[in-house]
C-alpha cells in the first residue's frame, strides 16, 4: 500500500523508523533532510496525491504539544493536542486537512519520546489539575496504528498519568490495539459519526457507519470509555430524518448513559482552507452548498446552522444525560474535526 | 490536457517522434518543436539553462488549455547501472546550487526510481547512487512553474558507466538506447495522462461560461465569480442545463450575477442537490 517512503536523515536509524520500514520491504526509500522539502512545496495537488500517498518519516522539533482550540473541550479547563501524524488514511470530502496542507502524503513523527516529554511538561505546570490531550487533530488517531504503533506506546503513557485524559478520535474499526488490553479509564475512544447518507457519500475510504457502530458496541461491552463526535453536521434538506435514523441505530446499540461525552459541531472552515478545497474540488456538491463567509470562516448561514444544531441537540438529549453534552460553542469553533 | 516532452539531443528525440508520429514545426524558431494533437516535443540542446529556456518557450507555444504535463527524457551516466536501464527520477539535485526537487511518485511506475544529479559539465566520476546528467534541474525548475508537481517527471536511461565511459558512446548508440527506453517512457506518459485527466475532468469549463463571457463582457473578477457560480450550479444540479430565463431578463452584468446567484442558492436548498 505504501510505495514510496521519504526518510529524514536525522531519524534514519531511529528504532521506530526501522520497525516501520520493515513493514514495507518493497517500498522505494528516499532520503531527505527535512520533511518540509517534500510536504510543504508549492504547486502540489492534494487530490492527485490522495490516490497514492507516500509516507514521510520525520522528527518533530519542538512544539510537540499545543493548546487545543477553545471550543474543543469536553469537560476540562486545560486542553492540548499533539500530532504524531499529519494527514489521514481516509478521504472525507469535508476534511479541513485538504485545505490546510499542500501535500496528501502521510507524515509520521517517530520521536514519540519527545511528545511524551511535552505531555509531562504540561502536566507538571498544571499542578494537579485535570488536563485533556487530543491526539486526532491532524490525523485519525487509530486508522494507521498498525503501522505507527501509536497505541502501544501512548496508552501505557497515559495509563500511568491519571491526571491526564487522552482522546483517541477516530472512524477506524480496527480495534486490535484496544481489545488486546484492559480498558484504561483515562483513555477515551471518540467516534466521529454522520448519518449513513453523509458517511457513504462524503467519508471516502472510512469504515461504514454500521462498522463504526459495531466497534462502539464492542468497546462499550469491554468497558472502554467512549465519546461520540457529531461533527461536522452537513446540511441536507432531509437532515432531520437522517439524524433521527442515526440516533435510533446508535442508541439501539450503545447505552447513552454510559457515554463519556458527546459533542456537536457544524461544518465550518477558515476561508483560506475553503478556497483551497474548492480549487481542488470545484465539482464537489458539498462545497457548492448554501455556505456563507463570516469573519474569516465559511459556514452555513447563521439561521440554518442554528436551526440544525438546535434540532439535533434536542433529539440527542433524549438519549444522553445533559452533563455529557458538549456543543462546540459559536465563538471560536475549531477549523474542523476528525 | 497537453504533454510536452523535453529532450536535449535529436538522437534522443528521434525514436519518440517516430513512434508518436510527431511533425516538425517550421524551423527558424529558437528551438525545434514537433507536435501531433496534444503531444509536443522540444529539443533543448545540452545543459540546464537550455532545458529551462526550451521548456518555458515550448510551454507557452503549446498553450494553456487544460492541465499541462511535462516529461524530460534523456541519457544519463551512472557508476554501475547497466547501460540501457531506465529510471524515473525520485529526486533531482542541482549540483551547482544544491537545490532539490522530489517529483511526487503517485502513479504505478513501470520502472525503478533513482536520484538524478544535474551537473554543469559532463561527469566521468560517479559518486553515490545518482544518475548524472545535465538538464533535469533546469527542466524541473521551469516546468513546475506551469503545472502541479505530480505532472512533471524525468525519465532517464543509462548511456554510460564505469565500464562504458562517456567518451566511448556516440550519438548513434544513444539513439539505440533511447529507442530501447521508449516503451517505459510511453508507460510513464500513460500514467501521467491518467493523472492529468482527473484534473481535467474535475475542472471542466462550465458549458455556458464562454458564451456568457462573450455576451456580457465581464471583468476579470466578475468572470471568476461567474465561473464559480456556474461550477456550483453544475455540481448541485448534476449537470442540468442552466435555466436561461432569469439570466436573460438581466439588464447589466451585476444583474446577471445576482440572478445566477439566486438560482444557485435555490438549487442548494433542494433535496438531492447534495447527493
Ligand atoms: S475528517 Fe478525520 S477521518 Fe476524515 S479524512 Fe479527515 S482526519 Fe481522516
Amino acid at each position: 500500500m505504501i510505495d514510496v517512503i521519504y526518510i529524514e536523515a536525522e531519524i534514519a536509524d531511529h528504532p521506530r523508523t526501522r520497525a516501520i520500514l520493515e513493514r514495507f520491504p518493497k517500498a522505494t526509500r528516499i532520503p531527505c533532510e527535512r520533511y518540509g522539502e517534500i510536504f510543504n512545496r508549492k504547486a502540489q495537488s492534494f487530490r492527485l496525491q490522495k490516490r497514492k500517498p507516500s509516507l514521510i518519516l520525520a522528527n518533530k522539533h519542538g512544539h510537540t504539544v499545543l493548546p487545543a482550540p477553545p471550543a474543543y473541550g469536553i469537560g476540562a479547563e486545560k486542553n492540548y493536542y499533539f500530532s504524531h501524524m499529519l494527514n489521514c488514511l481516509y478521504d472525507c470530502r469535508y476534511c479541513f486537512l485538504q485545505g490546510m496542507y499542500r501535500s496528501a502524503h502521510y507524515v509520521v513523527f517517530v520521536n514519540y519520546e519527545d511528545f511524551e516529554a511535552g505531555i509531562d511538561e504540561i502536566l507538571q505546570s498544571a499542578g494537579g489539575e485535570e488536563v485533556h490531550f487530543f491526539s486526532g487533530y491532524d490525523c485519525d488517531s487509530l486508522a494507521f496504528d498498525g503501522v505507527t504503533g501509536f497505541c502501544d506506546h501512548f496508552l501505557p503513557v497515559f495509563a500511568a498519568r491519571p491526571q491526564a485524559l487522552l482522546e483517541l478520535r477516530t472512524k477506524s474499526a480496527r480495534l486490535k490495539p484496544l481489545l488486546e488490553r484492559e480498558p484504561i479509564s483515562n483513555c477515551l475512544v471518540a467516534y466521529s459519526l454522520s448519518p449513513e447518507e453523509v458517511a457513504s457519500v462524503h467519508e471516502h475510504g472510512a469504515p461504514s457507519l454500521e462498522r463504526r457502530l459495531d466497534a462502539l458496541a464492542t468497546l462499550q461491552g469491554r468497558g472502554w470509555p467512549l465519546g461520540i463526535r457529531l461533527d461536522p453536521v452537513i446540511y441536507d434538506p432531509r437532515y432531520k430524518d437522517r439524524y433521527r435514523r442515526l440516533f435510533s441505530r446508535l442508541f439501539d446499540r450503545i447505552d447513552g448513559d454510559k457515554l463519556h461525552s458527546v459533542s456537536l459541531g457544524p461544518f465550518r472552515l477558515p476561508e483560506s482552507f475553503f478556497k483551497k478545497m474548492v480549487r481542488e474540488y470545484p465539482d464537489e456538491p458539498l462545497l457548492a452548498g448554501p455556505l456563507e463567509r463570516r469573519e474569516g470562516m465559511v459556514s452555513y448561514g447563521r439561521e440554518l446552522e442554528v436551526e440544525m444544531l438546535r434540532w439535533i441537540e434536542e433529539k440527542l438529549l433524549d438519549h444522553i444525560p445533559a452533563d455529557r453534552y458538549f456543543p462546540l460553542t459559536e465563538k471560536n469553533l475549531p477549523q474542523a474535526l476528525v | 490536457m497537453r504533454l510536452l516532452i523535453v529532450t536535449a539531443m535529436l538522437c534522443e528525440a528521434r525514436p519518440v517522434m517516430d513512434r508518436l508520429k510527431l511533425k516538425g514545426e517550421p524551423a527558424g524558431e529558437p528551438f525545434r518543436l514537433y507536435r501531433r494533437e496534444d503531444v509536443a516535443l522540444v529539443i533543448s540542446g545540452m545543459g540546464k539553462a537550455a532545458a529551462a529556456a526550451a521548456t518555458a518557450w515550448a510551454a507557452e507555444r503549446i498553450g494553456r488549455e487544460g492541465p499541462l504535463a511535462f516529461l524530460n527524457f534523456g541519457s544519463a551516466g551512472h557508476g554501475h547501472f547497466a547501460t540501457g536501464e531506465v529510471f524515473v527520477a525520485q529526486e533531482v539535485l542541482d549540483q551547482g546550487s544544491g537545490r532539490k526537487w522530489f517529483p511526487p511518485l503517485v502513479f504505478d511506475r513501470p520502472c525503478p526510481a533513482a536520484p538524478v544529479t544535474t551537473v554543469d559539465r559532463i561527469e566521468t566520476v560517479f559518486e553515490g547512487q545518482a544518475l548524472y546528467e545535465m538538464e533535469a534541474s533546469g527542466f524541473m525548475e521551469t516546468a513546475q512553474r506551469f503545472t502541479t508537481a505530480e505532472l512533471v517527471h524525468c525519465v532517464k536511461f543509462v548511456s554510460d558507466n564505469s565500464d562504458e565511459p562517456v567518451a566511448t558512446v556516440d550519438l548513434e548508440r544513444i539513439g539505440i538506447l533511447a529507442e530501447q527506453a521508449l516503451d517505459t517512457l510511453l508507460a510513464v506518459i500513460s500514467e501521467v495522462r491518467s493523472l492529468a485527466k482527473i484534473l481535467q475532468e474535475s475542472h471542466p469549463v462550465p458549458d455556458a461560461f464562454q458564451d456568457m463571457m462573450g455576451r456580457w463582457r465581464f471583468s476579470v473578477t466578475q468572470g471568476r465569480q461567474l465561473r464559480r457560480l456556474l461550477e456550483r450550479w453544475s455540481a448541485l444540479s448534476g449537470g442540468r442545463p442552466l435555466p436561461r430565463e432569469p439570466v436573460n431578463g438581466a439588464r447589466s452584468r451585476r444583474e446577471v450575477l445576482k440572478a445566477l446567484e439566486h438560482l444557485v442558492e435555490r438549487e442548494a436548498m433542494i433535496p438531492g442537490s447534495h447527493r
